[in-house]
């Protein structure tokens, strides 16, 4: 709309003199403002502004004994996205000498209902890849995958592990520490199931206590 | 190959040339002078002061100056109640195309950049008390480079801070951005000239002149102007009836750019005193090569044109321009980063991650900018004596970033952020006639600026801001001394809209903020010699801080910092030192400069010592904050002609700045660099009106003044770039077409500048082979 105002200007650019002084005299007045009332017509389809489709807000850990037992769930939550309110971290409780099935979960809670993101990395499986570190005495514990692109969605290529489904082991040495969770997005630079790529996604720090 | 024996070799090549026989060839340079109203001009003094030859015109305005050596002279028109006319001329062997000069009355007064009256800048030893660079039609035409900021960085004092071969932002003396104003067609360009990867929206081919002043030029042009001024003139509407125009074409090898610009112009024979003008330029350009790889996602397709209309009568001059700027840029997708882990890992590495072949499609991440711009500007000549200068402008400006792919893959179907900025502008001045000695302006200004959001992320608020500035510039001249003095008062109004409805973080909370101040100038100018000036200049500046040093909130995804504003932010304000020596001499020109400014309230981004935790991980925060700094330095050139065929020059920029509250160097000041060059002047004949070959070197220092714990990586090596250039001018059914082949980076150096915010990431282009032809047709253009 305003675009095509300015084309005719060019055009007319004689008739410029009358209308330029016009808007500009005009210039305080809201509604005659060339840039128009104050709802572009991107509006129209979201409450939430398109800035918060890339956003993130919450990584969730399942964790279930692998011998039985009900399962514990610890997240990451920064429900107002960069800055603002500091997230707000679980601590995670984990027994030694136990083997634990794990999956983790995405989510933009800014939504509602909350969009479920890990989906769209199932369907993008090829380009994505979680890492997980044991670090400080929480080292000896050692997360193995649990899982293949090609259980989520049709695979070229090296069928290289996503990291959604996994297995955590806590050996009877463990002790106190960090659960480093990395989410890389491989976009041009190649998977190759081992590194990292530069554009991360994800890289949350959990505190981790060791129960005997 | 070695540098020394590069130097070697042009050392040897230049010997040679001293040594070649000057032999007495000469020329005769011919014309015609004309009024304003294209009726010839009889008895007009012509002459070439230097040479002591001298001539004037017949019945028919024509005139002939006979036995003119080759090479450059000041040529010099005088008539009783009109304008002297002074001009460079190249003066080639044989017949060189007849001049064809329009004089003006000498009422006619007042380029508005003049501050000393009605003396010339371009060029003249007593023009300004500030260092003046002036890029001429021609000089143009040779540097045209990929962007404005290329063209414009060899000068001494400038330099380019880029992001990827395709934006790149003109830094004078060490500051940019929000720190130096843009001037287009009389009108302060108003982008969202704040960002450091948004580079000015002029299309490359539209300026006849561009005219750098470097330092603090606020009395005249407001805030803003705290760090100097670029002013870009679309050429000057044609005085006599007829049709000309002139049709540019440049390619590149390094980024396969092909680049064209037709321009066509003419004065209507029966409706005296109306002209017009239409242009159009189309450049294209696809990923630029580093030495060894190819930066992937860096080309751009930007499609740009103009129109002008003007109406010349005995009482006044009136101008409407109209240009639209529209461009697609590629952003190298190596440098969009998730945390800073990547950013270590990616510089440890040391190459980029992202490599590919060339290809002139343009990905995410990419900017969409599009800039209208409408000026218009009239000259009324009052009865007493005086001009009446009234401008008005119109800008809108709109800019898309889109990030690098959404994290679901796949294009992001809207840009990361997008903002509609609309400008308006105006301008009343009044131009007093001589009383006496004095000479010298006063007027006011406004501004009307409002800033949308479109529905999409957050970088800066919406806002409407006013401004409103009163000033009066006043010169006096005696013999070889020139005095200037200057004062102005602004306001600006600003109110900050919040953002209800949005994201947590993003909320702003929204406010009315006022800012004023009062700026005055006192400068120098004397007269030590008839090729030597020296000229000295005080002045203050300041300037408001701008809405994202107040409210920027974010990850910048290329630093890998999370950039916080501060709303309580006061205005930047500094005073200006600057002293220049100017020479004028028959076989050389050539202007050293020192400078220091001293700021209160500098604002800069620095380290806050804190974290800000998110789940891409934790990021330094950054804040903006102030505190007293000093930027000083020295810069300068040399031209001198060593022969009748060899021309030699030589230019140096040195700046230091220093964060004097912390005691610890200003980030981000360009390193110490020094250019030497020789043009030879090839023997023409026939057809063959000027051939030349060149060679220039440029010489860079690594920066050792940085502060440190701000940046990741230290700044990168020195480096040396050497340079080669043919031009040549061939008479084409009595046109001149020029023709130019340049080689920069001859020897396909890697290199990465400080100044470059992908230095982390990849090297700087390798060699780049670039032809240019610019062919005139029809009426001649005046130049």
């Amino acid at each position: 709309m305003f675009k095509h105002r300015w084309n005719v200007l060019s055009v007319l650019t004689a008739a410029v003199f009358v209308t330029a002084a016009l808007t500009f005299a005009c210039a305080d007045d809201e509604d005659t403002s060339p840039t128009g009332p104050a709802e572009p017509q991107e509006h129209e389809d979201d409450d939430h502004g398109p800035g918060e489709e890339e956003l993130i807000t919450t990584l969730a850990i399942t964790l279930t004994p692998s011998s039985g037992g009900a399962p514990v769930t610890f997240r990451f939550r920064d429900l107002d996205g960069e800055g603002g309110n500091d997230p707000v971290v679980d601590g995670v409780t984990v027994y030694a000498g136990t083997n634990y099935d794990g999956s983790v979960q995405v989510l933009n809670e800014a939504e509602s209902p909350p969009e479920n993101i890990t989906e769209e990395v199932e369907e993008e499986a090829e380009a994505h890849q979680f890492f997980y570190q044991t670090l400080g005495g929480f080292s000896p514990a050692s997360v193995t995958y649990a899982d293949k692109e090609s259980d989520y969605a049709t695979n070229s290529g090296a069928d290289h592990p996503v990291g959604i489904a996994f297995t955590l082991s806590v050996p009877d040495n463990a002790q106190n520490g960090q659960l480093r969770v990395i989410l890389s997005h491989f976009d041009e630079a190649p998977k190759d199931g081992v590194n990292q790529s530069d554009e991360t996604d994800i890289d949350v720090t959990f505190q981790v206590e060791v129960r005997r | 190959m070695n540098v020394t024996r590069i130097l070697c070799v042009i050392l040897a090549i230049a010997v040679s040339g001293l040594v070649l026989p000057a032999e007495a060839q000469t020329a005769t340079v011919r014309g015609k002078v004309l009024s304003e109203a294209g009726e010839p001009l009889p008895a007009v003094t012509v002459a070439l002061p230097a040479l002591e030859i001298g001539a004037f015109t017949d019945e028919k305005g024509v005139f002939r100056l006979e036995n003119v050596p080759p090479g450059s002279h000041t040529i010099e028109f005088r008539f009783v109640g009109y304008r002297t006319i002074q001009s460079e001329i190249r003066v080639t062997e044989g017949r060189p195309p007849a001049l064809e000069v329009t004089m003006e009355p000498e009422t006619l007064i007042g380029d508005e950049v003049i501050v000393t009256g009605d003396r010339d800048l371009a060029g003249e030893l007593t023009g300004s008390s500030q260092s003046v660079l002036v890029l001429p039609p021609s000089a143009l035409e040779e540097r045209r480079g990929q962007t404005l900021g290329e063209t414009l960085e060899s000068l001494p004092g400038v330099s380019s801070l880029t992001t990827g071969p395709a934006v790149s932002k003109p830094v004078l003396r060490g500051v940019h951005s929000a720190r130096v104003l843009v001037l287009n067609a009389g009108i302060t360009q108003e982008g969202q000239q704040w960002g450091g990867d948004h580079a000015p929206e002029i299309d490359p081919f539209s300026p006849a002149r561009i005219e750098v002043l470097k330092g603090a030029a606020s009395v005249q042009y407001g805030a803003g102007a705290i760090g100097g001024v670029i002013r870009i003139e679309p050429p000057e509407l044609p005085a006599n009836p007829g049709v000309g125009g002139r049709i540019n074409t440049n390619l590149f090898s390094n980024n396969k750019q092909g680049a064209g610009s037709v321009l066509v112009q003419g004065a209507l024979r029966k409706l005296a005193g109306l002209k017009w003008r239409v242009q159009g330029s189309l450049r294209r350009a696809g990923d630029a090569r580093a030495p060894i790889h190819v930066i992937r996602n860096s080309g751009f397709d930007e499609r740009d044109y103009s129109v002008a209309l003007g109406l010349s009568r005995d009482w006044m001059d009136t101008e409407a321009y109209f240009s639209h700027f529209g461009t697609w840029i590629g952003i190298f997708k190596g440098a969009h980063i998730g945390n800073t882990t990547d950013l270590r890992r990616l510089i440890e590495r040391g190459d980029p991650s992202i490599v590919g072949s060339f290809t002139y499609q343009i990905d995410n991440p990419r900017q969409r900018v599009d800039h209208d711009l409408l000026s218009l500007r009239s000259r009324i000549r009052l009865g007493g004596g005086g001009n009446l200068e009234l401008r008005y402008g119109q800008q809108y400006n709109r800019r898309e970033e889109w990030d690098s792919q959404a994290r679901s893959g796949g294009a992001p179907a809207r840009p990361g952020f997008s903002q509609g900025l609309q400008t308006h502008s105006g301008d009343v001045i009044f131009q007093h006639r001589n009383f006496g000695n004095w000479y010298g302006k006063f007027g006011v200004s406004g501004m009307r600026q409002e800033n949308r959001r479109f529905s999409t992320g957050f970088l800066i608020p919406d806002f409407l801001a006013y401004n409103f500035g009163v000033f009066a510039l006043e010169s006096w001249t005696k013999g070889k001394t020139t005095l200037e003095t200057g004062l102005r008062y602004d306001y600006r109004w600003q109110e900050v809209y919040s953002n209800e409805g949005r994201r947590a973080t993003e909320i702003v909370e929204g406010g009315i903020h006022t800012y004023s101040n009062v700026t005055g100038v006192l400068g120098l100018i004397y007269e030590l010699s008839p090729d030597l000036a020296v000229a000295a200049n005080v002045g203050r500046a300041w300037r408001p801080p701008g809405v994202n040093e107040l409210y920027s909130h974010g990850v910048h995804h290329g630093t890998a910092q999370f950039e916080v504003g501060d709303k309580e932010l006061e205005t930047e304000a500094s005073v200006n030192t600057d002293l220049t020596l100017r020479y004028q001499g028959d076989r050389g020109r050539g202007e050293i400069g020192i400078f220091r400014s001293r700021y209160d309230n500098f604002i800069s981004l620095l380290p806050a010592d804190d974290l800000v935790l998110t789940i891409r991980g934790a990021f330094p925060k950054f804040t903006h904050v102030q505190s007293d700094a000093v930027i000083q330095g020295f810069d300068g050139y040399l031209e001198y002609d060593l022969t009748r065929y060899m021309d030699s020059y030589l230019s140096a920029s040195f700046v230091r700045g220093r964060n004097t509250a912390e005691d610890q160097p200003l980030y981000q000041m360009p390193p110490t660099r020094v250019i030497a060059g020789l043009d030879f002047h090839l023997p023409t004949a026939g057809r063959l009106l000027e051939a030349g070959v060149g060679f220039e070197g440029r010489f860079v220092m690594r920066q050792t003044n940085f502060p440190e714990g701000i940046d990741y990586a230290d700044p990168p090596a020195g480096y040396s770039l050497f340079d080669v250039h043919l031009n040549a001018e061939l008479a084409l059914a009595d046109h001149p077409v020029r023709m130019q082949l340049h080689i920069h980076n001859l020897f396909n150096k890697r290199y990465r500048d400080y100044l470059s915010r992908f230095r982390y990431f990849i090297d700087d282009p390798g060699r780049d082979v670039t032809f240019s032809l610019s062919i005139p047709f029809g009426k001649p253009m005046e130049e």
